[in-house]
């Protein structure tokens, strides 16, 4: 039996970029009989590759306060953004047996009434249907047929690597991704940059925006050459790269791209019978609208 | 020719098994400046070290947890190989590597220093376990130390400090979330910008508002 309750930890960019990922995500989960609890007065994970840079210290204390909050209840903790489950599962695993630094953070957590000790887990919505409800059951839930659509998988790095923590699948062969993109008949291609960072973490994106979409035009044109009708990404952040990024590309380097991105959440949402309007597809920079005219 | 016996190496583990449990217990409360008052750089004249050889920036990389490994690389490269901005710029994580181990402090004002997306590929593939991404990270920290806080990233962090959010919620996005039907709880119902009063009060403790105030 699964337990198929979780705390949602939304973070920043789904809700107030891509809210058509959170509206994704609260559905999809309800079709696969998962109960989501919103977890109050939670805040940016934070953002690791800002905050961990900045100071570490703060970066800790921070995903330690927002786990705090799922320790309430204590439920799992469901990410839908690589960096959010990146810091969070990060910080726990920090804490974690290390008890000295457990009373650091708690020395900290302390001035605002707050404690910590690690209880939850943190986890990923594609790991968590993938283990938890099983390809069969994800399966099940479908009632439209995707079979005409090729695709291309980004994984992230956060999910995959650090890998001597992050064990849910092979760092350099990952399969979780493609196996539920094929579970709804599309066609998951492969592409030689695939396991390339889309050039938005580390705090790349916001200080050294140039940088970061050259990083990004590598990726696109390796992306470009298995002719995919879209991407398909597992992370709120990549999703903002590949979608506003290409609109960046082209106005900075004059390079077209137009592939539409799609959160594996929102392509399962399809495929379970869902309109793109619902899933909010319509509200993106890159239009997803061509592609779901041939589909439904 | 000096050999290294087997009791050396165990001890040498031993010590970096100390070293690095210090590093987790000093993440917390700034012992930096306490550190960087008391710290005497070793005085042993039979070895010559490079001209700003800078023994003390090289310890108070050891103090950021993840630094700890900086004796570690042995310059194979493997970083640069698999670095994503290494393909695209002139950005080359084993120079800034090298330059920390050699205690070059300069390294902190590299521009390049914040091209890496800490993708954690090269921490993944490097043979000798010296985990580069938690290094660029500490090295990162010190910069912001010294030399302050970029711009673009003290926008972010004021932001989180008094939105709890590290994005702004635009009147388009608000009324998305309406035709959505999702406006019901957030992020005012769930009181976020009420938490980033907690936040301020924690990053007063971790010394990190003095860092994000002023201009």
């Amino acid at each position: 039996m699964i337990d198929t309750d979780y705390n949602l930890y939304l973070g920043c960019i789904a809700p107030l970029r891509y809210p058509g990922i959170e509206v994704a995500t609260r559905e999809t989960c309800e079709r696969l009989g998962i109960k989501l609890h919103d977890m109050m007065c939670a805040t940016c994970c934070p953002a690791p590759g800002i905050f961990k840079s900045l100071d570490k210290a703060t970066w800790l204390v921070t995903a330690a306060r927002n786990l705090s909050i799922a320790n309430e209840n204590g439920f799992d903790v469901l990410t839908i953004c690589n960096g959010c489950f990146g810091s969070l599962y990060e910080a726990n695993q920090a804490i974690k047996g290390d008890e000295a630094l457990l009373k650091s953070v708690n020395g900290v957590l302390e001035k605002i009434g707050r404690s910590f000790t690690p209880k939850v887990g943190v986890r990923h919505y594609i790991e968590i249907l993938y283990n938890d409800v099983g390809l069969e059951k994800v399966k099940e839930s479908i009632q439209r047929d995707l079979s005409d659509l090729k695709v291309v998988a980004e994984y992230g790095c956060h999910f995959l690597r650090p890998s001597e923590i992050k064990k849910f699948d092979e760092a350099e062969r990952p399969k979780m991704l493609d196996e539920l993109i094929e579970l709804t008949g599309a066609k998951s291609l492969d592409y030689p940059e695939k396991l390339s960072c889309c050039g938005a973490g580390g705090g790349v994106r916001s200080r050294e925006p140039e940088t970061s979409l050259k990083m990004l035009i590598r990726k696109l044109d390796s992306m470009k050459k298995a002719e995919p009708d879209a991407i398909v990404d597992m992370c709120s952040f990549c999703h903002l790269q590949f979608d506003r990024g290409q609109k960046e590309i082209e106005e900075k380097f004059q390079k077209r791209y137009d592939i539409p991105v799609l959160h594996y959440s929102q392509l399962l949402g399809i495929a379970q019978g869902m309109s793109p309007e619902e899933l909010g597809m319509y509200a993106q920079e890159t239009p997803v609208e061509p592609l779901m005219e041939g589909i439904i | 020719m000096v050999e290294t016996t087997g009791e050396e190496i165990k001890d040498y583990y031993k010590e970096l098994e100390q070293v690095e449990k210090k590093a987790s217990e000093r993440i917390i409360g700034l012992e930096r400046e306490a550190f960087l008052k008391e710290y005497a750089p070793p005085t042993d004249t039979t070895l010559k070290y490079p001209k700003d050889y800078d023994p003390t920036f090289v310890e108070e990389l050891k103090l950021i947890a993840g630094g700890e490994r900086i004796d570690f690389c042995y310059q194979c490269g493997t970083c640069v190989g698999s670095c994503p901005a290494a393909a695209v710029t002139s950005f080359n994580p084993r120079t800034i590597r090298r330059m920390a181990q050699l205690g070059l402090r300069e390294v902190i004002s590299r521009k390049d220093l914040w091209y890496c997306t800490t993708c954690y590929t090269c921490y993944d593939r490097c043979p000798r376990d010296s985990k580069l991404t938690e290094i660029i990270a500490a090295i990162r920290n010190i910069s912001t130390r010294e030399i302050g806080i970029g711009i673009a990233h003290k926008e972010v962090a004021r932001l989180v400090a008094t939105t709890g959010m590290s994005i702004t919620v635009t009147e388009k996005i608000a009324s998305l979330r309406e035709d959505l039907g999702i406006k019901k709880d957030f992020p005012a119902k769930m009181k976020v910008n009420e938490a980033a009063k907690e936040l301020r009060l924690m990053w007063e403790q971790t010394d990190f508002m003095k860092i994000i105030e002023g201009d």
